[in-house]
């Protein structure tokens, strides 16, 4: 019987094919399922690490990184001032031409109630911060309806936001109304806010 | 700087075009689609969008991991016999195929968007607990699917192999699930029917091989039903997996999450209630071949369910939870009352 697993890892898109093997994924806590579906798409165990490992790294090879679900509440603090050194850290690793990819619940999503373990964020946020670490070319990528598997990943534009909401919405009449009264009053581009995630992409 | 793989995508679907006219414009945006959940057996698709509409401009399609690329190539091939076969008539049930080509070491399929609603995910109670609805549907998949056979209907060359493995499949059947004597009989029985059958045919037709609603794309404001994901199409003079399968597939969506054994019971109570119009108006509708063969309900059906129990252990070497409620299928339908 053949596994299906938790995690779809379509983020994988987003980022150059990983043919040289110097993708590194970095897990906040021990997932089986996680770590055996990236091995199952030629991520290695060998490159999957903790978060706890940025600080004492140093400089690394990785042509890219993925932090799959966000800074973890565990080791980085809230504060703006602790976020960027974390940036700057992971800045630190990623080799020449690398890109970091980073997954982030939205702050402003109002649906999840639970104590999360990593920080929620807003993608203007987490683009000004990536930039202040020294990221440059940061683009961000809405996604729903999560991080493990998120159905739809779209750019943040008037067309691919329109086109994902409204197949998502297309057997909920309801808050399909909704959107197009959105789309009309604060438009597409201020829907484009209130996504339940995102994930950034930025480049050294 | 390597770039991303989207924007090689973009790279590739700009360069695209036919008689010195490039088919999209700068700059392209996707939406990617993760199409099966996280089954990595599963392709992911890519809507490109370009400035000048609002719905995508084309679809991608990638392997989620690259040895499956060569469904893809299966899809293509059949992609382009079709609008070879049929010419432009076929812009009204398929999508065109524009290139298959491999990027960053992955093979992708790029094809048109077909505009419409995916009929994939139509609901449990509201559409496949209405009569009339599914009636409807079912009326408008025979209608296309028999004028689509008619369109590709082609005489069988002399010593040409229509071989659709059937016997091994099978083989495969027994040695994957424990069966009766019974079923055992049956088994041989249908071998035998259809090489009887296929026998008899003189002529073949491109069968979809996996014709069911979640392949079905409505266009509403067209009053068309188009028809995408052909990567098991295949030559044959037998179309009574394309025929039946619709109606198996339509009762399995139809149950709830039970176990693979109670939802074959229910869809074959389903199935069993359909008797009364669905599938005879189904059935009239799309007609009695005169040159190819169509199976009798029963067996028609207990074909779907062998070919259907033991596709991902042969295409993809494993084994898929559904599998056994089309084992289980196989078992209900033994049950089934012949027409005549």
């Amino acid at each position: 019987m053949s596994r299906v697993f938790n995690y779809s890892l379509d983020w994988r898109f987003l980022l150059p094919s990983d043919a040289g093997g110097k993708i590194r994924v970095v897990l906040e806590k021990d997932d089986t399922d996680l770590s055996e579906a990236l091995e199952r798409v030629g991520i290695p165990v060998a490159n999957q690490f903790s978060f706890s490992d940025i600080n004492q790294n140093g400089k690394s090879s990785a042509e890219s990184l993925v932090i799959p679900f966000g800074l973890p509440v565990r080791w980085v603090g809230a504060k703006q001032e602790d976020q960027l050194e974390s940036y700057r850290s992971i800045q630190r690793l990623i080799g020449p031409g690398g890109y970091l990819l980073m997954g982030f619940n939205n702050s402003w999503d109002f649906r999840s109630k639970t104590q999360s373990n990593y920080h929620s964020s807003t993608p203007r946020r987490v683009a000004y911060q990536l930039k202040q670490a020294g990221f440059k070319s940061i683009k961000i990528f809405g996604a729903i309806p999560n991080l493990s598997i998120p159905e739809y990943i779209f750019d943040l534009n008037v067309q691919a936001i329109r086109f994902a909401l409204s197949q998502c919405l297309r057997r909920k009449p309801a808050a399909l109304n909704i959107l197009q009264v959105l789309s009309r009053t604060i438009g597409l581009a201020g829907i484009s806010n209130f996504l339940p995630c995102y994930f950034a992409v930025a480049a050294i | 700087m390597m770039t991303s793989f989207i924007d090689d995508l973009s790279v590739f679907a700009l360069s695209l075009g036919e008689r010195g006219q490039k088919f999209f414009s700068s700059p392209l945006h996707w939406t990617i689609l993760s199409n099966g959940d996280a089954d990595f057996h599963d392709n992911v698709i890519f809507f490109g969008f370009d400035q000048t509409q609002d719905d995508p401009v084309l679809v991608a399609k990638v392997p989620r991991l690259i040895e499956n690329g060569r469904m893809l190539k299966t899809e293509y091939d059949h992609l382009v016999e079709l609008w070879n076969c049929i010419g432009e008539e076929a812009a009204h049930y398929i999508p065109k195929p524009y290139a298959l080509a491999t990027l960053q070491a992955r093979p992708v399929l790029m094809i048109s968007y077909v505009p419409g609603e995916s009929l994939t995910r139509l609901s449990r109670s509201s559409f496949w607990g209405n009569g009339d609805q599914v009636s409807a549907l079912a009326r408008k998949a025979a209608r296309a699917l028999r004028h689509l056979n008619r369109l590709t209907e082609s005489p069988i060359e002399r010593g040409e192999s229509l071989d659709s493995h059937f016997p091994q499949k099978v083989d495969k059947f027994r040695e994957l699930f424990r069966i009766t004597p019974e079923e055992d009989q049956l088994l041989s029985d249908l071998v035998k029917m259809m090489e009887n059958g296929i026998a008899t045919a003189n002529h073949k037709v491109l069968i979809q091989g996996d014709f069911w609603h979640g392949n079905m794309i409505r266009d509403e404001k067209h009053g068309k039903l188009m028809f995408v994901d052909w990567q098991f199409a295949r030559w044959s003079a037998d179309v009574s997996i394309d025929v039946y399968f619709f109606l198996l597939a339509g009762a399995l969506s139809a149950t709830e999450n039970g176990s693979a054994e109670q939802r074959a019971k229910d869809a074959f109570c389903l199935l069993s209630d359909w008797r009364a119009d669905v599938i005879p108006e189904y059935l009239s509708i799309y007609g009695k071949p005169d040159h190819y063969l169509l199976l009798p309900q029963k067996y028609g059906m207990m074909m779907c369910c062998v070919e259907k129990a033991v596709r991902s252990a042969l295409e993809f070497g494993y084994s898929h939870s559904d599998d056994f409620v089309w084992r289980y299928l196989f078992a209900e339908l033994l049950h089934w009352q012949d027409e005549n």
